[in-house]
């Protein structure tokens, strides 16, 4: 090989390897930065996944060895010297570079035929060597990475931060937990399909978060991720509701005490048509109130409660009290699936507001002025079900209100009474209260909350177990599930334990 | 002659100097490529070490003149060169003559050069610069190649009188003397108390000797290699651009220009030696002791500390990098 060549070809060689050595220096300080991070997060509340830190060293080594290659171009000199050096030369190729084209002599010809005898003993492979040379040292941290994740990760140091923050993330779980379980309770007595399988899954996600290892970063996931699936669930059923018939585009616009209302009504309309024989007048009469039900229904006329209402108008306007009596039944259906997939919506609305809260909490726990444990003091809230929505009258005491109002209702101020309260007030509890005084605007500042402790009181079930208790209606699921109960009769029965549990 | 025939014969008068010559590798070493860069050389070392052995065993390798002058504090000039001695014919008549020193030789010791007064030191800056001496207004040229092997003893320092550092910059290299060790003591009794003496043979004579120092000359040193001995030279001057962190410290002042003379030749003779047709890096760190260890003016703290220059020198050669940046014109 002629010398020029060759030190062209070790120039072109010694920029790929400079190139490289870059990357690999960028490459070992992200990961080692990295795992200085994941010993950091012992002490501090942040979360850093060893997927980022090895994408981010891919990136740097990559962008690293793009701007030596591009931006520090080695000349042939430097590539002699360096070969020289490398290979013992002994300023061969580099005096060869400075005075090949001088004044031949004999000292000259001596000399290049020197050159040219050592040239032909280098091994660029061996002098430049493209391979990464602490690659040892790369599999190292790598290996740091992966195991602190696997093994130490999610770890903390008593009395810091991340402790505390851990603590929070550890309550949120446990909280979710016990929610989940009083939902998925609910859901098996009421038979809301969707709400058990929500439930369900806000368990397994609070099971997550209240183990030792739970992380911030982990929680934050799977708290996404559910309120993810919650909000697609409750876009579902609010689209099934809304070919049940319910209008507007924003939800459920029907409150509960007007569903009450709607399922009355077609109950007494379904029992008048029981009897045998109708008059006219009883018919006309009953017509009418079915014309004034499917007027004032908040349905839109595509809904096939209103369409079997209209049916049963027309039976009993010709007089065809049977066709009436299916029309009804068929309305009495409808309702009752568009009723449940209400409470469905409901109940998945409340699921992923306290996942919201729960994702909430944490994030104030993780913001460097916030108080973890004002995040762990903060009062458990269990909504009703259904969900009451803002604004909305508590209009309990006249539930055909909404028969006047029309698609007005719920935008006056309530007017209803407490008449459903059972039995006398419950004995309060003997305890001491602290009180708090909040001060500033609504929205601005702290919020204070009071802890009440004191001894728990003794007193009677106002309501029978067996009407709430789940177990029946477990039990009545796992013997469906079972086949005990024969196929066409399987429907009937757990219509039966629905309505029992009602 | 060519780098074979070069390296060949250098080669035959190392193993003849080795002869006699009992261990001293380096020095015997440094004193041939002195002798081939046509410079001088000044042996430090004990008495009795064989320093003028050595010279002698030199002169006779390389059929060279040779005297030897001893200095004394009572040495007169006139004795080193010579002078005008009055001189009356048969017929009466009385005429000045010029007496010849011992100084008109081609090796010349000047074996304990430190006793004599500066004045008579002095007398062989002439000589040994311009290869000729000037007497009563009258140059006599010396006979080439001409060199001058001057010695000191660095432990009796009293009633010495120190060279002057521009006396000691005319020395090209100046080389220590180390102690023989045991094993070089053992052969060196085998060889000297025996009946028969060990006795140099001619090897060359002072022709081809300057054919050498001509063909050292034509040695080939790329431009990168004058940078570094220039760097170099420059960092051994605290007051520099860039001194290193040595000479900063204990240096009062650095190298001359003889200083980069002598790196460059000396790097060029030893590649040559070497086989080579260019000098090298490598050449110059390799002379770097020899050619600048007596021209580095060391400061106050650095003799009350005892600093060696030599350790002095190797940490300003490790400090100095090779040219990494390409000179002009790449």
């Amino acid at each position: 090989m002629r010398p020029e060549l060759l030190v062209e070809t070790a120039r072109r060689r010694l920029a790929w390897q400079r190139a490289l050595q870059a990357a690999e220096t960028a490459a070992l300080g992200v990961m080692a930065a990295g795992l200085a991070a994941q010993v950091g997060t012992l002490m501090l509340p942040y979360s850093i996944r060893p997927e980022a830190v090895f994408a981010t060293a891919t990136a740097a080594a990559l962008l690293l060895a793009l701007a030596v290659r591009l931006g520090a171009a080695r000349n042939a000199w430097e590539a002699a010297h360096w070969l020289d050096w490398r290979c013992g030369l002994q300023d061969r190729l580099a005096t060869y570079l400075a005075i090949r084209s001088g004044v031949r002599s004999q000292l000259m010809d001596h000399f290049l035929q020197d050159v040219q005898r050592a040239v032909q003993h280098v091994q660029l492979r061996s002098a430049i060597p493209l391979r990464p040379l602490r690659f040892r040292a790369l599999l190292a941290v790598a290996g740091g990475l992966v195991a602190w994740d696997l093994l130490v990760s999610g770890a903390t140091l008593p009395n810091t931060p991340a402790r505390r923050v851990a603590e929070v993330v550890r309550q949120e779980g446990r909280r979710l937990q016990e929610l989940a379980e009083q939902w998925e309770q609910e859901a098996r007595t009421r038979g809301l399909r969707e709400t058990l399988k929500s439930a369900q899954s806000v368990h397994t996600v609070g099971g997550a978060l209240a183990s030792p290892r739970a992380t911030a970063e982990l929680a934050r996931q799977h708290l996404s991720r559910l309120t993810a699936e919650l909000r697609q669930a409750r876009a579902r059923l609010q689209a099934r509701a809304r070919e049940q018939g319910v209008t507007g585009p924003g939800g459920v616009q029907l409150p509960p005490e007007v569903a009450k209302a709607m399922e009355r009504e077609l109950n007494r309309l379904g029992r008048a048509l029981e009897e045998v024989a109708l008059s006219a007048a009883q018919a006309e009469h009953l017509r009418r109130m079915l014309g004034q039900l499917e007027a004032n229904a908040p349905l839109h006329p595509r809904s096939p409660i209103r369409k079997a209402l209209q049916e049963a108008q027309r039976g009993l306007g010709q007089h065809d009290r049977v066709r009436a009596r299916e029309g009804v039944l068929r309305a009495q259906e409808a309702f009752r699936e568009l009723a449940r997939l209400l409470q469905e919506e409901n109940a998945l609305a409340t699921h992923q507001q306290e996942v919201e809260a729960s994702g909430l909490s944490i994030h104030q726990a993780l913001q460097p002025g916030g108080d973890p444990e004002a995040a762990q003091e903060r009062p458990v809230s269990y909504p009703a079900m259904p969900r009451q929505r803002a604004g909305a009258p508590a209009s309990r005491g006249d539930p055909e209100a909404w028969l006047e109002e029309g698609s007005q209702y719920g935008l006056g101020p309530g007017t209803g009474h407490l008449s459903d309260k059972m039995g006398s007030p419950t004995p309060r509890l003997q305890g001491q209260r602290r009180h708090e005084q909040l001060h500033g605007d609504v929205g601005e500042g702290k919020v204070y909350a009071g802890r009440l402790e004191g001894p728990g009181l003794v007193a009677p079930p106002r309501t029978r177990l067996a009407a709430v208790s789940p177990r029946v209606v477990r039990q009545a699921d796992e013997a469906v599930r079972a086949q005990r109960v024969p196929a066409p009769y399987r429907e009937w029965v757990l219509r039966y334990f629905t309505r029992l549990q009602r | 002659m060519d780098v074979q025939a070069f390296q060949s014969l250098y080669q035959r008068i190392r193993n003849e100097l080795g002869r006699v010559v009992v261990g001293h590798s380096e020095v015997v070493e440094g004193v041939l490529l002195a002798v081939l860069c046509g410079g001088h050389v000044l042996l430090e070392g004990v008495p009795g070490v064989g320093k003028t052995l050595l010279v002698k065993a030199l002169a006779r390798v390389l059929s060279l003149k040779f005297s030897r002058i001893q200095f004394t504090p009572d040495l007169m000039p006139a004795d080193v060169v010579g002078t005008n001695v009055l001189v009356q014919d048969p017929g009466g008549r009385r005429t000045l003559t010029f007496q010849r020193g011992p100084i008109f030789s081609q090796i010349v010791l000047a074996d304990e050069i430190n006793r004599a007064t500066p004045k008579t030191q002095s007398a062989l800056l002439e000589a040994m610069q311009e290869y000729a001496v000037t007497v009563a207004g009258v140059s006599y040229p010396l006979e080439r190649p001409f060199f001058v092997l001057a010695t000191q003893n660095p432990i009796e320092m009293e009633g010495t009188y120190p060279l002057p550092e521009a006396q000691l910059d005319r020395f090209l290299f100046k080389l220590r003397v180390p102690f023989p060790d045991a094993e070089s003591v053992v052969q060196i009794l085998e060889r000297t108390t025996s009946s028969e003496l060990p006795e140099a043979q001619p090897v060359t004579d002072a022709q081809t000797v300057l054919r050498m120092q001509a063909l050292v000359r034509e040695v080939l040193a790329a431009p990168h290699v004058h940078a570094y001995v220039a760097r170099l030279v420059e960092a051994t001057h605290p007051q520099g651009p860039r001194p290193a962190r040595a000479a900063k410290r204990w240096v009062r002042y650095g190298a001359s220009p003889r200083g980069a003379q002598a790196l460059l030749l000396g790097a060029k003779a030893r590649a040559l030696v070497c086989g080579r047709a260019h000098a090298s890096t490598e050449d110059v760190r390799a002379v770097a002791l020899p050619a600048l260890r007596h021209r580095l003016l060391l400061n106050f703290e650095a003799e009350a500390e005892g600093v060696d220059v030599d350790q002095l020198i190797r940490e300003v050669v490790e400090e100095v990098p090779e040219v990494t940046v390409a000179p002009a014109g790449f």
